[in-house]
């Protein structure tokens, strides 16, 4: 399922000489809405601190759909696509709130590191049974 | 993890989430106070837009949403990784065309409140003169406003400011700059949390006056914290205005106390801002409030008595 993983405005720090949001900072409302969405099947700050392993990201595709410009309301949905061993694949869409145009989409591959070890490692079972749970519908990245 | 998507009355909307990154975290390892005053501007933003009045629409009509005043208490430390929700509601609607913006941050890990922000706001025009609000705006703001249960307004603040004009003569200089591009609103002026980064810069040079050395301070492991801010916006601060803070010391009790800054305009000496601070130090392992290192107290006593 979808649920809302950031709501926020563009700053115009944040704008390029085009005048609109730089794709660098699409990126970084992505990475502020991993948090929720990793939260939202038991990965929440204190089980990261506490069990040293977090998702990090391999591969990511982003969509640019429209133009962002400085003071731009937004917000951003996200869930899980799929889920694996030690895999997990987020699926973001971020949207302007006063146009409620689509802004962009990104699906994140993201494979289960020890924070310590800086390797790979598989996902808690009961981690793995939240995502499955509340895996996105067949097809919610089209 | 806390859900806060279903607030407990109709009136409080949920306006702001997000993250705290570690480049918002200062020395004392937590979320700095700028950034806070920066997420409750994003929030009230949000609610403006649930009133109809969008960004695009106040860019469209030439028209700006301008605090007057803020009170933010600052509750729970936000650390690196946090992850937090602003829930915001209209206290009141005033004859004169301002309205009253209750705001409180929950940190969603632990489900603790960490910020409360009560915010007057009011609408101003290109030449930075009160308008009026658009009738559907006025018409939904009425609609919202009213009693909030679940966010009740915080006690007044101490009564530490002496009435009058400030004594600046006896303030010390704790800050000289200038507002540039970075520091404002894609309409032009500086928004709260420039202000309150200028703040940031001033205390270090108090604390100076106050016998304290940051590094000294952290070396010791003590930190040093706001826990409440009562903030007056006089006018608005535009981009290349230079400027200067002046501070002083207000109270202190054992553990809390009192300072004043004031942000002044370098050239004609006219008041931007006024904000009230209470601060403690805390022990930086416990995390837990301590008593006023005994070698600063007398210099903060003749602080008092200087300003």
């Amino acid at each position: 399922m979808f649920i809302e993983t950031h709501l926020g405005r563009v700053s115009p720090l944040e704008c390029d000489q085009l005048g609109h949001m730089n794709v660098q900072f699409y990126v970084a409302k992505v990475s502020d809405a991993a948090w929720h969405v990793m939260a939202s099947i038991g990965l929440t700050p204190a089980y990261i601190r506490e069990r040293r392993r977090a998702p990090a990201a391999v591969k990511q595709e982003v969509l640019y759909l429209k133009e962002l410009l400085a003071g731009d309301l937004v917000r951003m949905e996200s869930g899980v696509l799929e889920v694996s061993e030690r895999k997990i694949t987020f699926f973001h869409r971020l949207f302007n709130v006063e146009t409620g145009q689509l802004a962009m989409k990104s699906k994140v591959y993201t494979v289960m590191m020890d924070l310590d070890a800086r390797r790979s490692t598989a996902i808690d079972a009961e981690v793995l049974a939240q995502a499955r749970e509340r895996l996105l519908p067949a097809g919610s990245d089209a | 993890m806390t859900a806060v998507n279903e607030p407990g009355t109709k009136r409080v909307l949920v306006t702001g989430r997000g993250a705290v990154n570690m480049a918002d975290c200062d020395q004392w390892g937590h979320m700095n106070v700028q950034f806070y005053l920066a997420r409750a501007s994003d929030a009230q933003a949000h609610l403006a837009a649930r009133l109809g009045l969008g960004p695009r629409r106040l860019a469209r009509e030439q028209l700006a949403l301008r605090p007057l005043a803020d009170r933010t208490l600052f509750k729970r430390e936000l650390r690196g990784g946090d992850i937090h929700a602003i829930r915001s509601g209209i206290r009141a609607v005033h004859d004169d065309g301002t309205l009253d913006i209750a705001s409180r941050m929950t940190n969603l890990g632990s489900g603790v409140e960490s910020a409360a922000f009560e915010t007057r706001l009011c609408l101003v025009g290109a030449d930075d003169g009160a308008q009026p609000w658009p009738t559907d705006v006025l018409a939904a703001a009425r609609a919202l406003s009213g009693e909030l249960p679940e966010m009740p307004a915080p006690p007044p603040m101490a009564a530490v400011l002496p009435p009058g004009p400030p004594p600046l003569e006896r303030l010390l200089l704790t800050y000289r700059g200038s507002v540039e591009p970075w520091d404002c609103d894609a309409d032009g002026v500086a928004p709260p949390r420039a202000h309150i980064a200028r703040f940031n810069d001033a205390i270090t040079h108090l604390f100076r006056a106050m016998q304290l050395d940051r590094k000294a301070l952290l070396a010791a492991g003590t930190g040093s914290a706001a826990l409440d801010y009562g903030i007056t916006y006089h006018r608005a601060l535009r981009a290349g205005t230079a400027i200067e803070v002046r501070s002083g010391v207000l109270a202190a009790g054992e553990k809390l106390y009192y300072i004043v800054h004031h942000v002044l305009d370098a050239n004609d000496g006219g008041l931007y801002t006024t904000i009230i601070v209470a601060a403690l130090f805390f022990d930086l392992k416990q995390r837990k409030s301590v008593p006023m290192p005994a070698a600063v107290r007398a210099a903060v006593e003749r602080l008092i008595v200087h300003a």
